[in-house]
């Protein structure tokens, strides 16, 4: 386990295609940071009248800004992880340098609509879109780009002895597939004429809930990954880790099995399927693996000063208060938001401790270990927390999802607090995230790599 | 024994829990409600005929307020509007009759949710609680405004005295 992870193992090719894919993940998350900041100002009275961008410009910015920080960095992190683990050959390599091309070029199509301020935006579940060719093609040339990459670690899923972080890279890619085949079968069971609104939330609902199975995936990935560097061994039995992925990796793989059983894609119970896998096919390999990993840090030692054992304890905690409170729900409240936001920053406080952590040094650009990163890790992982406490504060008192302003109808002192509470920890969230940013693309901008020149 | 019998329970577990979600087995109970074809226009009449009847003569956000008797209430939907704005009397039952003017929506009334297709009014019997709010909202993706698409159904108990 512990050689998967260094230098020796991955070739000068291999080691220039994972430097393509961390750019292209925390570069995209650069430029999400980049858009938030203009989504700010195009909000800010006298100052959105400067911007040389129309009104639907906020609507554009905001889904690019999604499908950056969300979709691409993600999926780049699959890239990503799907280098270091891919069998050696030149066949893979070929198809890893294709990849990224792919990748890279979608994500420059997709931003075009945004920045011309072109397109039609659909701020739709899941995968929101602009309504312009070059977005559609751009998403799909890089979901095509991440498929190649992915495709070469299929033959991990066969190959003995099973090692638990090449077998659930390689179930995470079988998952994604699973996810393009629902869009895919979606995309061609809608009947012709469907308003468009309609037709992308349908499009992208099935795979959209898929593609959570993926994240799930990429998260168990990283606490294998960060629990071998703080302790030296995985929170589980190796046999037991897998059967964790390969649970993950059953259900993806069979759901595209529910566009045969309900044909009706546009109907209610299509729709309510989908919601349902989340309840029952996401929650038990990652409980499984969460209670090991628990185990394994109360038993301890618990270094708070190392930055890996930070990152996993921190994305552990967010993320197991965020599926606890997915047992929560409301229809149509902020506690939804409180669930996703705080699972959804438990993987991305994971994934940052596999970028900062294992992929910087295997690349030769290590972080110094020190209070910048922790401080990080503290920033990001209890602003998630604060920020899902409030969302979830004020859903149960009633305030409606996705709304701003006198909509959100914040008529007593209690959701007024918990609102507050929901900005307090995102402005500290967003310096965490900044702080991640700012470390990891100064180290990959730069030419040469440390422990190889 | 454990290390192996751990890996076997999980994927037997998971097993069971897929063929349930496949068979959906797994799902709760979806409301059952009733539906008829109806068209938009004399949909439309009959919401015109109970405003011009119970209307307060209030609106709300340029939405007609309503205050009907027990029974049959009818509320039009559109982008990105429910009206009437309801006021219900507590504990009274009422059949809301829902038809969209436009394109697909949904109404989730508290915790039950029913999809909304142009053509096809939906009925779902409402009993008003002693006091506060019904809330009914959108949860189908409808376009920029769905987000704000929230409808009032006040219980009038609830209302301070003036």
């Amino acid at each position: 386990m512990p050689q998967l992870w260094s230098d020796e193992t991955l070739p000068a090719a291999r080691r220039a295609e994972l430097r393509g894919w961390a750019l292209l993940a925390i570069g995209s998350l650069a430029i999400a940071g980049t858009l938030a900041l203009l989504l700010g100002l195009s909000r800010t009275p006298k100052i959105q009248d400067w911007l040389p961008w129309g009104p639907h410009f906020f609507y554009r910015a905001l889904v690019t800004h999604v499908v950056l920080s969300f979709e691409v960095w993600f999926l780049a992190a699959l890239g990503a992880f799907s280098t270091l683990v891919a069998p050696p050959g030149k066949a893979g390599n070929i198809l890893g340098r294709l990849g990224l091309t792919l990748g890279v070029a979608g994500v420059v199509l997709l931003l075009i609509p945004a920045l011309a301020d072109q397109g039609e935006p659909s701020l739709n579940n899941y995968v929101p879109v602009v309504g312009h060719k070059l977005f559609y093609i751009g998403l799909g040339v890089h979901a095509l780009g991440v498929a190649l990459a992915a495709v070469r670690v299929l033959p991990l899923l066969w190959s003995t002895p099973r090692n638990p972080v090449r077998f659930g890279i390689a179930a995470a890619a079988l998952a994604y597939g699973a996810a393009l085949v629902c869009f895919l079968l979606a995309w061609a069971m809608i009947p012709a004429g469907t308003e468009a609104d309609l037709l992308n939330e349908r499009v992208f609902w099935g795979g959209g809930h898929v593609l959570q199975l993926v994240n799930t995936m990429l998260l168990m990935v990283a606490w294998q990954a960060l629990a071998v560097r703080a302790y030296g061994t995985g929170p589980l039995a190796a046999s037991l880790t897998v059967a964790c992925f390969a649970a993950l990796g059953l259900f993806a793989a069979a759901s595209p099995l529910i566009y045969l059983v309900d044909t009706d894609v546009l109907g209610l119970s299509h729709r309510q399927l989908f919601t349902r896998l989340l309840w029952v096919g996401l929650p038990l390999p990652p409980l499984v693996m969460g209670l090991g990993l628990t185990l394994q840090i109360l038993k301890g030692p618990r270094h708070w000063r190392s930055p890996a054992f930070l990152s996993l304890a921190l994305s552990l905690f967010v993320f197991a208060i965020g599926g606890f409170a997915g047992f929560f729900l409301g229809v149509a409240d902020t506690r939804t938001p409180s669930h996703y936001h705080a699972v959804i920053g438990g993987v991305q406080l994971g994934l940052m401790g596999v970028f900062l952590l294992h992929i910087l040094p295997i690349l030769g650009r290590p972080v110094d270990e020190g209070r910048g990163v922790r401080l990080q890790f503290h920033l990001y992982g209890w602003g998630q927390l604060v920020h899902a406490l409030g969302f979830f504060l004020a859903g149960a008192a009633g305030v409606p999802r996705k709304t701003t302003g006198i909509d959100q109808g914040l008529d007593t002192v209690w959701k007024k607090v918990s609102m507050g509470v929901v900005g307090m920890g995102t402005g500290l969230a967003v310096l965490g995230g900044v702080i991640f940013v700012w470390m990891a693309l100064v180290r990959l901008l730069k030419r040469r790599e440390a422990s190889h020149d | 024994m454990i290390k192996s019998f751990a890996p076997a329970a999980l994927l037997l577990a998971t097993i069971i829990l897929l063929a349930g979600w496949l068979t959906g087995r797994t799902a709760g109970e979806f409301s059952v409600v009733e539906f008829y074809t109806a068209e938009a226009s004399s949909f439309r009449a009959k919401v015109d005929a109970q405003t011009a009847s119970h209307g307060t003569g209030q609106s709300l956000e340029g939405i007609p307020v309503v205050h009907p008797p027990a029974g049959d209430v009818y509320m039009a939907v559109k982008r990105w509007e429910f009206s009437p704005a309801l006021e219900l009397e507590p504990g009274a039952r009422y059949r809301l009759h829902l038809l969209t003017e436009d394109v697909v929506h949904s109404a989730a009334i508290d915790e039950t949710e029913i999809l909304l297709e142009p053509g096809i009014a939906k009925v779902v019997s409402v009993t008003a609680p002693l006091s506060g709010r019904v809330r009914i909202q959108c949860g189908e993706y409808c376009g920029l405004g769905h987000t704000k698409m929230i409808g009032s159904i006040e219980v009038l108990g609830a209302k301070p005295k003036p």
